[in-house]
């Protein structure tokens, strides 16, 4: 692991330990219990997810600000940075996840993010005709949101999940457009 | 002594605005928070290009009346105290407001809209509290 990523996984850990902590099972059932009521409601697998995707964005837009103030991290230089933090930071500090980077493409603008382990998870069983739902959305509308509040835009989705039968947990994040902080008057 | 407090969003809006000591009076609040966000706005831009070294940031600035103290966050957020000139720099308690008042008052509360006034008086008393708590306050 490099030094920066080393550096950041030592910031994830001290935000982590300075983070208030809920037991996670608690979360896990809550969070279970809201996706069946969002099952119940829309019934479409491809609906809830995208529900799912939805409250994460609104979660993301005010989490990055928590993130930014009790995380202790320097500005990203590159894409790459901002990949390595979501990762050891953020992932760390807010679900006590340890996750990795992986698949950078050529251009720094794609990469993948797999998450060791999953609370979410935890007692979930997705029964056949909810086959393609996206249980963990939730995740990829929090760093779309996140990264939007930073002037990044993103698209972010899941490429292999536990839940569906694959081997691991992995979140592609593709960069979309960097936004430029325009002023916002129009005469001065 | 501290005169008073802004928060600005990415937008320009000015999210929150207090007065402690004024002994002006002023045309337009509106105008006045376009004036001063059209400022930092500038300061920022000019500073970073203007810069030996990258990513300097603006910090403050000094004037015979007053000093200025900003910080901002890469969301965008820009915190501003306005203090006589013998205050040293306030940008550590203006890093305390963001995530102490701020992130925990602000960003966590269900009820408060991205992108509008803060409203509600929690995060007034707060940083009321924290500020007058200050010893710079009353010099």
């Amino acid at each position: 692991m490099s030094q920066q990523a080393k550096n950041l996984q030592r910031a994830g850990d001290i935000a982590f330990s300075k983070m208030e902590k809920v037991n996670s099972e608690l979360l896990s059932l809550t969070y279970g219990a809201m996706v069946s009521q969002l099952v119940k409601e829309f019934e479409d697998a491809a609906e809830v997810s995208r529900q799912l995707e939805k409250m994460g964005y609104s979660i993301g837009q005010r989490l990055i600000d928590e993130l930014l103030a009790k995380a202790n991290v320097s500005a990203c230089e590159d894409f790459k940075d901002t990949a390595q933090t979501i990762a050891k930071v953020g992932f760390k500090m807010f679900m006590g996840i340890n996750a990795s980077v992986a698949n950078v493409n050529e251009e720094g603008t794609e990469f993948s993010l797999l998450l060791e382990d999953n609370p979410l998870n935890d007692f979930v069983e997705l029964p056949e005709h909810l086959a393609d739902l996206r249980y963990s959305c939730i995740y990829c509308g929090v760093i779309r949101g996140a990264l939007e509040m930073v002037n990044m835009r993103v698209e972010c989705s899941f490429a292999k999940d536990v839940l569906a039968g694959d081997d691991s947990t992995e979140i592609k994040v593709i960069l979309v457009d960097k936004l430029e902080d325009e002023f916002p008057f129009k005469d001065a | 002594m501290i005169f008073g407090f802004y928060l600005f969003n990415r937008d320009g809006i000015c999210l929150y605005h207090e007065e402690w000591k004024r002994s002006r009076t002023v045309s337009s609040r509106e105008d006045n928070h376009k004036l001063l966000f059209g400022l930092l706005f500038m300061m920022k831009a000019f500073v970073s290009k203007l810069s030996p070294k990258d990513g300097c940031e603006f910090h403050s600035f000094k004037t015979a009346a007053f000093k200025l103290h900003y910080f901002d966050t890469p969301s965008g957020l820009k915190f501003v105290l306005t203090t006589d000139d013998k205050t040293p720099n306030l940008r550590d308690c203006l890093k305390h407001i963001y995530s102490s008042i701020y992130v925990e008052l602000v960003a966590k509360s269900p009820s408060q809209e991205i992108g509008k006034q803060i409203e509600g008086s929690h995060f007034s008393q707060s940083l009321n509290k924290y500020v007058q708590s200050l010893s710079y306050f009353q010099s």
